[in-house]
């Protein structure tokens, strides 16, 4: 058991009791990089860099922020703290009180990470309430047991998927490499739940589980009984596509923590990708590995003044100061509610590998939830400028308050708060953000995804007095679905206007397993995610249907990028609900040709059932074709997981072109252009459009446009829409 | 096609860069099934993440020695360290 919250528990607090020494001695920084990092080689080269005074500062902040967070109040952290005062409380009770307090205890262990210990509780409640003469009892017995079997579940994943990790763990259809050897988790949640489904046989959750206990053992099919079985069908892709493996490990990715965000970009101007990942945890280190191009990579957090920089469910790049390096934006508080009130961090990019928290400086430093931002130059005067979506509940009283903030960058290293200037006052649980030219007329638009409300769409009407937008939702038709969550734009069809994708999240009606069996076959599922085609004249056609986007899928982390190069992109969507028995796989979608999308989950080895974050489409190795990395963990404390990265091993049959834009009048890194490449193939011209953006609100890919060009032969025009006031593109003549 | 280009907006200038897998990358992910199979002989169930970190440590040491005698160029304690702003896919 200590092995276990060991485990779980590392993520965690690990860093904190290191930041109490080693801002003093930062040797010691070294040795505790050593036990953290796949790179030990790093500790020979490395010289730490003590964050800078503004950084310092910021740490501070962040962790008084935090501190003042009442863990009464959370549900995500702290569970262990919470545990031990609910066993208390237990054990100075009696009867159903010590029973209700029980099963609150074993449930706060289980969230903690510490599975055996919620089994020996739930153990004990069963013992406790059998003799009992309580109205309910039946039912009260049978969700004991539900709890029972989802703790034997988790004690299953974490005895194999995470502390015995190999390429193929926790991938569904799961193969033999990846079954349990450690076989007592499953085997009790198998044996459990097929109790449980003797008395409900339509308990839909309990027959998923019983069947991904049954794949964790090699037991499925053979060993389900007909009635309880899923379809093998249900399993398999309709298309064949090549197997992704994930090489983590074999990189030096493969580090485990919670849920958070990652930006996959060349932070060094070497050319190189570099990646930089955060968790949501409070006491999360942020991680920067620098790329050395050959085929390693480096932690090199220590070295740029980032040590003690934590949490961050999300993180976004920038150049908020025109200086061509790459700054990065930490979003923090998201799903705290009013307890959210922690500062977000703007990170200045010295250009000498060290960042410095520049925050306050710029003006941006206020206290509310956060997790989504959009970096644009809204009004074309060459400097992005920045939309922070917080998380308000609008009928919530004053505790929920929390406005989303639209910045206009100054040109100076500030910024100023223009949101009711700009008719852009927004008070809603924005859990997305997208930004980008939908009437093509230069200026990007805004696109809000909300939880629990209409999503909203915002055409840019800025002037020569600022910054002004105009809401059109509702002429758009772009509302639906009513919970959503990740959103992006990007131009699925190649038609050469800007489409809309939203993606549903949990209402809590109903635990997605058995949501997603329910939807099973069916096309109209209002959990559906949409996509949202551009019909060119102000209004949006959803198209999920006709496009085969039929099942609900609770996604957070995602992104959008072109595995075989043909022009059209694909996107992954990381299913990161934190519900633990949310244990479905994260999916991805193959583009054909914009007609439809095809799920190719099974087929390309995609369907981690792991909880999936923060997700980068990027030529990561430089042979022209896009890999993918995906930071999983959940979001309760002991939910960590080891981050994935696909290798693309897709076939080099296809052509592709990179572009890295260098703006002048236009911000430096072209944040919003678009490129337009005309092509032939096979006798016939089309283009192939891409605009520079990090993809997904929740995902991070490079800046540099990445085109795949199909079978072209030749590449007949290039064309590049800055960003700027006129909107003439410039036409490359010379690139083939 | 299949090329790197920098563009500096107003510039019909271009960077082309041959990109086709850049070279030490590539003897890299040829050597993949070689690093497989010493990455898996230290994967093995119960070692591998064994959090007393003996194992794992060896498995870093195995990695290392590795790549040391791959990539000696990597390993210089004073790397060549230039930035040239967004021009530089030539490695």
């Amino acid at each position: 058991m200590e092995h276990l919250k060991s485990i779980a528990t590392t993520a965690n607090w690990s860093w904190s009791i290191l930041f109490g020494y080693s801002l003093l001695v930062l040797i010691a920084g070294c040795k505790a990089d050593q036990d953290q990092s796949t790179s030990p080689e790093s500790c020979v080269t490395a010289t730490a860099t003590s964050p800078s005074s503004e950084t310092l500062a910021m740490i501070d902040s962040v962790q008084k922020a935090q501190a003042a967070v009442d863990p009464m109040k959370v549900t995500v952290f702290m569970c262990a703290e919470r545990a031990q005062l609910l066993k208390k409380r237990a054990e100075s009770s009696e009867g159903l009180n010590k029973v209700n307090f029980m099963v609150m205890w074993g449930f706060e262990e289980l969230k903690a990470g510490n599975s055996e210990g919620s089994i020996k509780i739930f153990q004990d409640v069963l013992k406790l309430v059998q003799p009992m003469q309580i109205p309910g009892k039946e039912q009260t017995v049978l969700e004991m047991k539900k709890l029972l079997a989802l703790a034997a579940l988790r004690l299953g994943e974490q005895q194999n998927c995470v502390l015995n990790h190999t390429t193929e763990s926790c991938i569904i259809p799961i193969a033999p490499g990846g079954q349990h050897t450690k076989r007592d988790g499953s085997t009790m949640a198998f044996d459990l739940y097929k109790e449980i489904l003797q008395q409900v046989p339509d308990d839909l959750t309990s027959k998923y589980l019983f069947n991904v206990s049954a794949m964790t053992l090699g037991m499925f099919p053979e060993g389900v009984p007909a009635s309880l079985r899923l379809p093998e069908q249900y399993y398999k892709s309709k298309v064949e596509f090549p197997h992704f493996t994930d090489i983590a490990a074999e990189i030096g990715f493969d580090k485990r923590g919670l849920a958070g965000g990652v930006v996959m970009d060349d932070f060094n101007n070497d050319g190189f990708l570099d990646i930089m990942a955060s968790n949501w945890g409070f006491h999360d280190q942020i991680h920067f590995y620098k790329n050395r191009g050959d085929g390693s990579f480096e932690d090199v957090t220590m070295q740029s003044g980032l040590k003690g920089v934590t949490g961050g469910l999300n993180i976004r790049q920038t150049d908020y100061n025109n200086d061509g390096w790459i700054d990065l934006f930490i979003m923090r508080g998201a799903w705290f509610r009013d307890q959210g009130r922690i500062p977000n961090s703007l990170l200045k990019n010295n250009g000498d590998g060290t960042f410095t928290d520049v925050t306050v400086k710029a003006g941006l430093y206020t206290k509310r939830p956060t997790q989504n931002s959009v970096w644009l130059d809204f009004d074309l005067d060459g400097w992005v400028d920045l939309f922070v979506g917080n998380e308000a509940i609008p009928d919530g009283g004053p505790d929920f308050n929390f406005p989303s903030e639209l910045y206009h960058n100054q040109g100076d290293g500030t910024f100023k708060e223009v949101s009711a200037e700009a008719n852009l006052q927004i008070l809603a649980f924005v859990k997305g953000s997208t930004g980008g030219d939908i009437n093509n007329d230069g200026y990007p638009d805004l696109y809000l995804s909300i939880l629990n409300g209409n999503n909203r769409l915002f055409l840019n009407a800025s002037d020569e007095h600022g910054i002004k937008f105009k809401e059109i939702t509702t002429t758009a038709h772009v509302e639906e679905p009513f919970v959503s969550f990740p959103t992006w734009m990007f131009d699925y069809n190649n038609d050469g206007w800007l489409d809309i994708f939203v993606s549903a999240y949990s209402d809590g009606a109903e635990d997605l397993p058995g949501k997603v069996l329910r939807a099973y076959g069916k096309k109209d599922d209002p959990f559906r995610p949409r996509i949202y085609r551009n019909n060119s004249d102000g209004t949006f056609t959803d198209m999920s249907i006709p496009m085969g986007l039929t099942e609900p899928v609770f996604s957070m982390g995602s992104s959008y990028g072109d595995l075989d190069n043909d022009g059209f992109p694909d996107f992954y969507l990381g299913t990161g609900e934190p519900n633990l028995k949310s244990i479905v796989p994260n999916k991805m979608y193959w583009n054909r040709e914009g007609k439809k999308y095809d799920d190719i989950t099974y087929a390309g080895g995609f369907g981690n059932i792991q909880k999936g974050h923060g997700v980068a489409f990027a030529d990561m190795d430089r042979d022209g074709d896009q890999d993918l990395f995906a930071k999983m963990g959940g979001s309760f404390e002991g939910d960590v997981y080891q981050s994935m990265f696909f290798e693309n091993p897709m076939p080099h049959d296809k052509q592709w072109i990179v572009l890295r834009l260098e703006g002048v009048k236009s911000n430096r890194m072209a944040l919003g252009a678009r490129g337009e490449i005309e092509i032939s193939e096979n006798g016939k011209t089309r283009k192939v459009y891409e605009m520079v953006s990090p993809g997904s609100s929740f995902g991070g890919n490079s800046l540099q446009l990445e085109m795949g060009l199909g079978k072209a032969e030749k590449i007949n025009a290039v064309k590049i829409y800055w960003p700027v006031k006129g909107n003439q593109p410039q036409v490359l003549p010379g690139l083939r | 096609m299949n090329k790197a280009y920098s563009i500096k907006e107003g510039e019909n200038a271009t960077f082309p860069k041959s990109r086709r897998r850049s070279q030490i990358w590539c003897r890299w992910m040829e050597r993949r099934s070689e690093r497989s199979r010493i990455v898996l002989s230290a994967n093995q169930r119960n070692s591998y993440h064994n959090t007393n970190g003996n194992n794992k440590l060896k498995l870093q040491l195995e990695s290392l020695s590795w790549r040391r005698e791959l990539h000696p160029a990597a390993f210089s304690a004073q790397r060549k360290k230039t930035h040239p702003p967004l021009a530089n896919f030539a490695k």
